[in-house]
């Protein structure tokens, strides 16, 4: 399974990426915005994504992807430290499929990417 | 002259009087305005140049600001790189335990084999949650960026107000203003904060739990509660 990992921070890049490859996914690519992800989602099966970052945020992202015919369907975790109710109601609007709020622990990731991957594989 | 035109000139000395008999009383009221303005003028001099002086701060103090951000990361990057290092060396002492074991003393040695894969194992937890930790440069950086925004604001009201004043060395308190960076985006409620309570209300968000009359912050639970609800 091919991650993308899409935030402006490097430090939250590595520590999501080094918790993917903990969890035993290793084949991950990084984005620093929303455009930048765009430009790389080809071939990925998972997205996790930060809702705050320069030039496209997240939110904006996922509506793209979400009204691309080819990638609609690509599974989207949405990593943020917004934790406020109207923005977790407007992400899920955005048809994110799951949210994680900052500062996570590698099993509230793990069992969010589980949760995602067993809806996927029932549908 | 006729008597008409005397009469007029009598009116009109009348009204001269009364209007330096106004002028009389007007006088001490003229001289209290007077004083009044020899006070003030010194005074919202005092407040312009205080105004230049924390305006011309601001670049500096925001400056200051960023490099905490850069610095931070820059620590967070080596402190990951150690961590690295150190989860490839447990691999590495794993994988020659794991030799070990193959030979034909493994019986001997297997609680000493045991111990230090125990060891090893706690020293990977432990690396792990101190790169969790480091969440906390990304989270402090999106406050920083907070704090620089709100002096971005604080610095173009204290400009209008130089402005108001007129003065003319309002192009010196001008000539420090810095381009705040516009490609920075953040979450100015960030908050680095271990407890589950926001994790919580986006799990019973997700999940369909979550009453509409609830609290804005609660708990993942309500996160994923909402997410369930949406399935």
């Amino acid at each position: 399974m091919k991650f993308l990992v899409v935030d402006d921070s490097p430090t939250m890049r590595r520590i999501v990426n080094n918790s993917l490859k903990g969890l035993g996914y290793t084949d991950v690519i990084e984005a620093e915005d929303g455009k930048d992800a765009l430009a790389k989602i080809e071939g990925i099966d998972f997205i996790i994504t930060d809702w705050n970052m320069p030039v496209m945020t997240g939110l904006e992202f996922t509506k793209a992807v979400r009204a691309d015919d080819k990638y609609k369907h690509l599974p989207i975790l949405m990593v943020t430290t917004r934790g406020v109710k109207d923005d977790i109601v407007e992400a899920l609007t955005a048809r994110v499929n799951n949210y994680v709020v900052k500062p996570f622990t590698p099993q509230v990731l793990k069992e969010k990417i589980d949760t995602i991957i067993k809806s996927i594989t029932i549908k | 002259m006729d008597k008409k035109d005397f009469s007029t000139v009598l009116t009109r000395m009348d009204e001269l009087k009364g209007l330096f008999s106004f002028g009389q009383r007007m006088m001490p009221i003229a001289k209290s305005l007077f004083d009044f303005l020899q006070e003030i003028v010194p005074l919202l001099e005092s407040i312009n140049v205080s105004i230049q002086e924390s305006n011309s701060k601001i670049p500096a103090a925001s400056l200051k600001l960023n490099s905490v951000t850069q610095a931070t990361e820059l620590a967070t990057t080596e402190i990951l790189d150690l961590v690295d290092k150190i989860a490839i060396q447990i691999t590495e002492i794993k994988s020659t335990v794991e030799d070990m074991r193959k030979t034909g003393e493994a019986a001997t040695f297997e609680p000493s084999y045991k111990s230090i894969e125990e060891k090893l194992d706690n020293i990977e937890m432990n690396t792990t949650s101190i790169m969790m930790s480091l969440q906390v440069q990304d989270i402090t950086s999106q406050q920083i960026a907070a704090v620089n925004h709100l002096m971005e604001s604080v610095q173009g009201r204290l400009g209008s107000l130089l402005d108001d004043f007129g003065k003319a060395n309002f192009d010196d308190a001008s000539a420090g203003k810095i381009d705040f960076p516009t490609d920075v985006t953040f979450d100015a409620n960030a908050v680095y904060n271990k407890s589950t309570d926001l994790q919580d209300l986006a799990n019973d968000i997700v999940n369909g739990k979550t009453e509409p009359e609830m609290p804005s912050f609660s708990s993942q639970a309500d996160i994923d509660a909402l997410f369930a609800s949406t399935k």
